[in-house]
């Protein structure tokens, strides 16, 4: 029952959250979402038994089943590497969502060269700079 | 020896990158070699036998024991020579033909496109022929795209149609193999299901595609000369000798048991004499020598095709001869073609006409190659044309058929000594246009000069191939063994073939006598013949029956993605969830009963979990700003980290909490090149509250009902009650991961670098947002990075080298107790977080880790330790070992991979998205508080820049 509740929290919050214009707000959905669905993978091996899954300590037949405790394991790192990948979508190319229209109006920093990568600066600064 | 033969073409294949690096244009004059020895080697296989050479080297042996199976016969001979011998010598003419550009592109695929095409004629195995067929369409498509942008639509094209028969081809493999149950072709060649009509039928067709589109017959012909765009080394050795032959060697194949047919018949001999017709009639309007050849190409593999049809051994006895005789002359020509336009600069007619054209040694090559092209003694064209019209005459067929055919292969013979007289007047520059016509260049400020000879090595090998016309039509018995042994394989019996020159006084003779006498008078006609011909173009165009089908193709794709793309996550998310309704309802209908759910699943505790989570995420929805909304979000996740602890796994606790607390690290990093706050205010938008509680609702719904109503299953029940005693680790989380499904964590660690690399490629391809600065007040200690870290910086003094060591046990002791991979590399990268956060510049951060090289040899690891793993079965088998009194496990070393890669996207999530430090302004008062983001000032950015360096 409560990890029903849970899920369902999460998800009705994952799904409020798409439905936002702005990325960002997006990617939170899409993080809660990830959480929702490994509970839901949880739930499926059960949450009656609740034992550390680790021999020789814990009785068999009283420990959690590790099966969907592994798959939940990779599941949240791929999760992270996605997020990752979701969140530089949010900064980079254009701001079609209108989340960053206001940033135009900001300094820039041009020289950016943290990384090796060439951080061209956005074409309507450098108008202004020449300006 | 046929391996040996395989073998020097790949070695040509490999060089040919390397020595197109060092020789440039002239790696063709060592890259022939190669061919050429495969071409002896081919030989000596042959001589050496009673006809017939067979090899076996094992390659999928647990699927229909597919395998290179080899079979070297008198047809696969003559296929293969001509395939080898005209390669060595393209090649090394190629040397001179080149330019600078895009040689190793040229040298690589036409090597690799030789190898394809011997693997293809020597293929007695399905799989490997059909393997070979495609990979010598794609050589095409790359030889004929590499001619630059004007030649990307033309290339496509050919590929469409190419790619089609292949399909055919492929639905023909796949059903012989079906039904016979091997992939041998000899085997298939003696099965019965040559006796079933349906079978044959289908077989009939499908292979009729693939071979019609290769060979470029009605009604697929258009792509070739469609083609022609490629460069003339590779017109001469695909478009005219090796690759549309593949389509003939294919129909040759199966002629044994397909002959006599009357579908094969009827398809084979209609198509074929409609495209010998339709390609004459062509060539007589080109103006280009190139294309001019290219329809004449296509006409002649229009009478092979006949020929196979027709099925009798005498017919294809002259296909065979046929097959030879075109492949020397019009390979020849189109070397021709290549050294006047090389020379020249020009290839079209009317352009050459004003020019002097000094080229004895190409020109000789123009006539004799054109000479054997119609059929003129004592050229080798005229021997294999009088054995065609014999063919044609002595075909069984009923009533006047047999008089029918032969008169549309003179009428097409006709044609092509008109278009081969063309050809000839057009390349010595002495083309005559039409009476009155003004469209011809000759008035406009053509290039008048006199081109000159070009270096005898340029000439030299179409030369050869002239000369060869010419001797072997003199003295044509030098072939009788070859198309003896080629036309035995074809016809299935014995054949014994009698070549000469002079077969005395016959009707074969008199229809060429007919031929050359009127072919002779149009060709003296020449301008009228133009005048009638020109303004008459087809009504169909196959051309424009396949642009238009590429381009509707195209559109239909766009109407396709329409109905998927757009901005609005509503689109997406509309499908997945009217599906899952659908599958709800279908459960709420077909499933009467649930069984009872089990007892204890719930714990009081949980209450305030689900408490926590509530709040959590009704305050991620209602934050206004970003940094509230990553706030809260991390409360969501530390309590579903808790969940996590509560329903007893460790492991995905410990990981669950590095990952939140990572991806808050980065979040914020990212956060200063967002505005603060989310916009304007939206308004909640009512479809967006529905949408959340219909999804709340149906998630309850779903996990309530479906989850908690079994007990544990099969697989968990093993592993829980055996796991350890089979892998001797005590953490069996862990064991799953490292040991049982190793396969499936391996899949993940790439999907992570994947997610690296397509990181850094975001980021290269498109410029982030710019970053937005904070102001400062100018006294305040905040301004300088240095003092504004002190604390951080303590802390990671102390902190840092117990979280490496820690993320060190955790990764070792992961068999046993808590931990692995994954935990260790997100403690290790938490651990980096902090440097790179207590760093005073972004340049600081002690963090510059090459993290490809990492992520790339975690998963490399991963992949070698699986590799080791053979050594006792099968890929990813964990091996114990034993060293220096240590128990040694190959997961330990997995585990190692799992943590290299994890560890290297954490790095590449910091490198690439770090922002640069020393950047926030400083202001004289303090800032407005203001709720929007601050606006900067742009004339004083520079200026207070200026000060910061000072200060």
């Amino acid at each position: 029952m409560t990890l029903s509740i849970t899920v369902a929290l999460l998800t009705a919050g994952a799904v409020y959250l798409f439905s936002k214009r702005e990325f960002l707000r997006v990617i939170l959905g899409f993080v809660l979402i990830g959480h929702a669905g490994n509970l839901i993978l949880f739930a499926a091996g059960g949450s009656d038994r609740r034992i550390e899954a680790f021999h020789p300590s814990a009785d068999p037949s009283a420990m959690a089943d590790p099966l969907p405790q592994a798959f939940i394991l990779t599941a949240i790192v791929i999760a992270f590497s996605i997020t990752v990948f979701m969140l530089v979508l949010a900064v980079t190319g254009d701001d079609t969502d209108g989340t960053a229209t206001k940033v135009e109006q900001l300094d820039v920093s041009a020289e950016s060269e943290s990384d090796g990568v060439r951080h061209e600066p956005r074409r309507n600064t450098s108008r202004q700079e020449k300006a | 020896m046929l391996l040996t033969a395989i073998l020097l073409t790949l070695i040509a294949a490999v060089l040919a990158a390397p020595l197109s690096h060092w020789l440039g244009k002239y790696a063709g004059w060592l890259l022939w070699i190669p061919l050429a020895g495969a071409a002896w080697a081919l030989i000596q296989a042959f001589a050496g036998s009673g006809g017939e050479v067979i090899e076996y080297y094992p390659w999928i042996p647990d699927f229909f024991n597919v395998g290179f199976h080899l079979r070297l016969n008198g047809l696969s001979l003559v296929f293969g020579l001509l395939v080898l011998v005209i390669g060595a010598g393209v090649l090394f003419y190629s040397a001179r033909y080149l330019d600078r550009t895009k040689i190793t592109s040229f040298y690589l695929s036409m090597s690799a496109f030789a190898l394809a095409m011997l693997v293809l004629v020597l293929a007695n195995d399905l799989m490997v022929l059909y393997v070979a067929w495609e990979a010598t369409t794609l050589a095409s498509f790359f030889l004929i795209a590499r001619s630059g942008s004007h030649a990307r639509k033309p290339a496509v094209r050919t590929l469409l149609v190419t790619v089609a028969g292949g399909l055919g081809l492929l639905a023909a493999v796949s059903v012989m193999i079906a039904s016979t149950g091997t992939t041998v072709i000899t085997e298939i060649l003696r099965s019965d299901i040559w006796d079933d009509s349906s079978t044959v039928t289908w077989l009939i067709l499908t292979l009729v595609l693939a071979a019609f589109t290769k060979s470029a017959q009605f009604p697929f012909q258009s792509w070739l000369p469609d083609s022609m765009v490629a460069i003339s080394p590779v017109s001469a050795y695909l478009h005219a000798a090796a690759m549309v032959k593949a389509g003939i060697y294919l129909l040759l194949l199966f002629s044994p048991v397909l002959a006599g047919n009357t579908l094969w018949l009827v398809l084979l001999v209609s198509s074929g004499l409609i495209t010998a017709l339709l390609g004459a009639v062509a060539a007589l309007r080109r103006y280009d020598l190139k294309e001019l050849l290219a329809y004449s190409t296509m006409s002649q593999l229009g009478y092979l095709v006949a020929l196979i049809g027709i099925g009798t051994p005498t017919a294809l006895t002259a296909a065979i001869l046929h097959t030879i005789a075109h492949a020397l002359f019009k390979s020849a020509l189109f070397l021709a073609v290549g050294v006047i336009d090389h020379e020249a600069g020009t290839r079209d007619m009317r352009m050459l006409t004003v020019r002097k054209m000094a080229m004895p040694a190409t020109l000789t090559i123009v006539i004799l190659g054109s000479a054997s092209m119609a059929g003129i003694p004592p050229l080798l064209g005229f021997v294999s044309k009088e054995h065609l019209f014999q063919a044609f005459l002595g075909a069984e067929l009923p009533g006047v058929l047999p008089w029918v055919l032969t008169g549309l292969a003179v009428l097409t013979a006709i044609g092509t000594f008109a278009y081969s007289g063309r050809f000839v007047l057009g390349a010595m520059g002495s083309y005559r246009s039409p009476r009155n016509w003004i469209n011809t260049p000759r008035g406009l400020a053509a290039n008048r000069q006199t081109v000159y000879e070009a270096a005898p090595s340029f000439w030299a090998y179409p030369a050869v191939n002239a000369s060869l016309s010419l001797i072997l039509g003199v003295f044509p018995f030098f072939l009788a063994d070859l198309v003896s042994d080629s036309a035995t394989a074809a016809v299935g019996a014995h054949q014994e073939v009698e070549l000469a020159l002079w077969h005395g006084i016959n009707p074969a003779f008199m229809l060429s006598l007919l031929v050359i006498v009127v072919g002779a008078i149009m060709v003296w006609q020449l301008p009228r013949l133009e005048a009638f011909l020109v303004p008459r173009p087809l009504v169909y165009s196959g051309l424009g029956a396949v642009e238009k089908l590429r381009q509707t193709t195209i559109e239909f794709g766009a109407v396709v993605s329409s109905w998927t793309s757009g901005l609005s996550p509503g689109r997406h998310l509309v499908w997945p969830a009217a599906l899952l309704a659908g599958l709800a309802l279908t459960g709420w209908f077909a499933i009467d009963e649930l069984p009872a759910q089990q007892e204890n699943l719930t714990r009081w505790t949980d209450w305030l979990l689900v408490a926590v989570v509530a709040v959590g995420v009704i305050a991620t929805i209602r934050a206004r700003t970003r940094v509230a909304a990553i706030v809260v979000l991390g409360t969501v996740g530390f309590s579903v980290t808790l969940w996590f602890f509560a329903l007893g796994s460790v492991d995905v606790a410990l990981t669950q909490l590095m990952v939140e607390i990572l991806t808050v690290v980065v979040m914020v990093l990212l956060l200063n090149r967002l505005p603060k706050t989310f916009g304007k205010k939206e308004k909640a938008s009512r479809s967006g509250i529905i949408a959340a509680v219909l999804a709340g609702i149906a998630a309850f719904a779903g996990t309530y009902a479906l989850t908690g109503r079994r007990d544990m299953s099969d697989p968990a029940q093993y592993l829980t009650e055996q796991g350890t005693e089979v892998t001797g680790g005590n953490n069996l989380v862990n064991v799953i991961l490292v040991e049982f499904r190793a396969l499936d964590t391996l899949g993940e660690l790439t999907v992570l670098g994947v997610a690296g690399v397509a990181v850094a490629a975001l980021l290269a391809s498109r410029a982030p947002n710019p970053v937005r600065k904070a102001k400062v007040l100018s006294t305040s200690p905040l301004t300088n990075p240095h003092h504004n870290s002190v604390y951080l910086r303590s802390l990671s003094k102390i902190a840092v080298p117990i979280l490496v060591v820690v993320s060190l046990i955790l990764l070792f002791r992961g068999h046993n107790e808590p931990g692995g991979g994954f935990v260790g590399a997100l403690v290790t990268g938490s651990a980096f977080a902090l440097l790179y956060l207590a760093a005073p510049a972004d340049e600081a951060a002690p963090i510059r880790l090459p993290y490809k090289g990492l992520i790339g040899t975690g998963v490399a690891l991963g992949s070698a330790v699986g590799v080791y793993g053979l050594v006792d079965g099968s890929y990813l088998t964990p091996i114990y070992m034993d060293i220096f009194g240590f128990e040694l496990n190959s997961s330990l070393l997995f585990d190692i991979g799992v943590y290299f890669a994890v560890l290297g996207l954490i790095l590449g999530a910091f490198n690439m998205l770090g922002t640069e430090r020393g950047l926030a302004e400083t202001v004289e008062t303090p800032p407005e508080p203001t709720t929007g983001p601050p606006g900067i000032r742009k004339k004083n950015s520079k200026h207070s820049r200026q000060r910061e360096v000072t200060s």
